[in-house]
């Protein structure tokens, strides 16, 4: 799995997961997202279009980096997730906790809202 | 290698695995990737589409993380077995450990937060099993918790294929 994190424009921070958000990968990107996501609030997407598998481990990573923004006073959303990974996110409600856009240009606008 | 399918009687001439394949793996850390990796291999011989495989994978990952995190058992003590058997219709897979009796099923049903602040980080693994599933149940059998579930497969192969 691997993780990049860029300043994608004046506002956002736009973090980019790459391969599958199981065990493994989840493990292997866990305490860099938790610390990408602690140290400051941010308005946050999350590019889910490289993410091929989406477990339980991974929704638990990713509802935690949300909580942690939530309570700095930061947004996440996540962006363009493909269709099963979109339906894990949809089936455990995910989507109406952490917004799902489409592409970053909606993302980045509802963010900036 | 090429997928002898369950109801086709194995067709002289077709190179075939067999329709029912099994693996034993320790509970360990290690074990729902290695399930993973073993069931992605199996169902990439036997054809299965990418949304049948997503949802066999995402049950089988959930169902040996659960029995990772409570089986109980002493290190190297103990085990789970998977078996599945694909035919043209469906993915049926069995999951069994010899932890401390489990059902998993029995856990209540997830209840969706309305707010990040009220939403509990974990939780999700069995709803996604019952989700995604189309059959499963829990059966406690000779000492051994035993999940089994069933994928109904969305593009059925016919014969030749």
């Amino acid at each position: 799995m691997k993780m990049t994190l860029e300043q994608a424009d004046d506002a956002v921070v736009r973090i980019t997961l790459d391969g599958r958000l199981d065990m493994q990968g989840t493990q292997e990107i866990d305490q860099r997202l938790a610390f990408a996501t602690s140290t400051k609030a941010l308005r946050l997407a999350v590019d889910l279009s490289r993410v091929t598998f989406l477990a339980s481990i991974g929704i638990r990573a990713l509802v935690a980096a949300a909580k942690v923004q939530a309570a700095r006073g930061g947004r996440m959303a996540i962006v363009n997730p493909e269709p099963m990974v979109r339906k894990v996110l949809e089936t455990a409600g995910i989507d109406q906790l952490i917004p799902l856009y489409d592409n970053f240009e909606s993302a980045s606008s509802a963010l900036r809202a | 290698m090429t997928c002898q399918l369950v109801s086709d009687g194995g067709q002289e001439g077709r190179k075939a695995i067999p329709a029912t394949r099994r693996i034993s793996l320790y509970v360990d850390l290690a074990a729902a990737d290695d399930a993973s990796l073993w069931l992605r291999e199996t169902g990439k011989a036997c054809g299965l589409s990418p949304e049948d495989m997503f949802r066999v994978d995402l049950c089988v990952s959930e169902l040996v993380t659960n029995i990772v995190r409570y089986a109980g058992t002493e290190p190297g003590a103990g085990t789970i077995d998977i078996s599945t058997s694909i035919d043209k219709e469906r993915v049926a897979v069995e999951v069994r450990d010899n932890g401390r009796p489990f059902d998993p099923l029995s856990v209540a049903a997830l209840m969706g937060a309305s707010t990040l602040a009220d939403a509990v980080v974990g939780g999700y693994g069995i709803h996604l099993v019952r989700s995604f599933a189309h059959e499963v149940r829990y059966d406690r059998c000779g000492g051994e918790n035993v999940i089994a579930f069933v994928v109904r497969r969305s593009r059925p192969v016919t014969q030749g294929q």
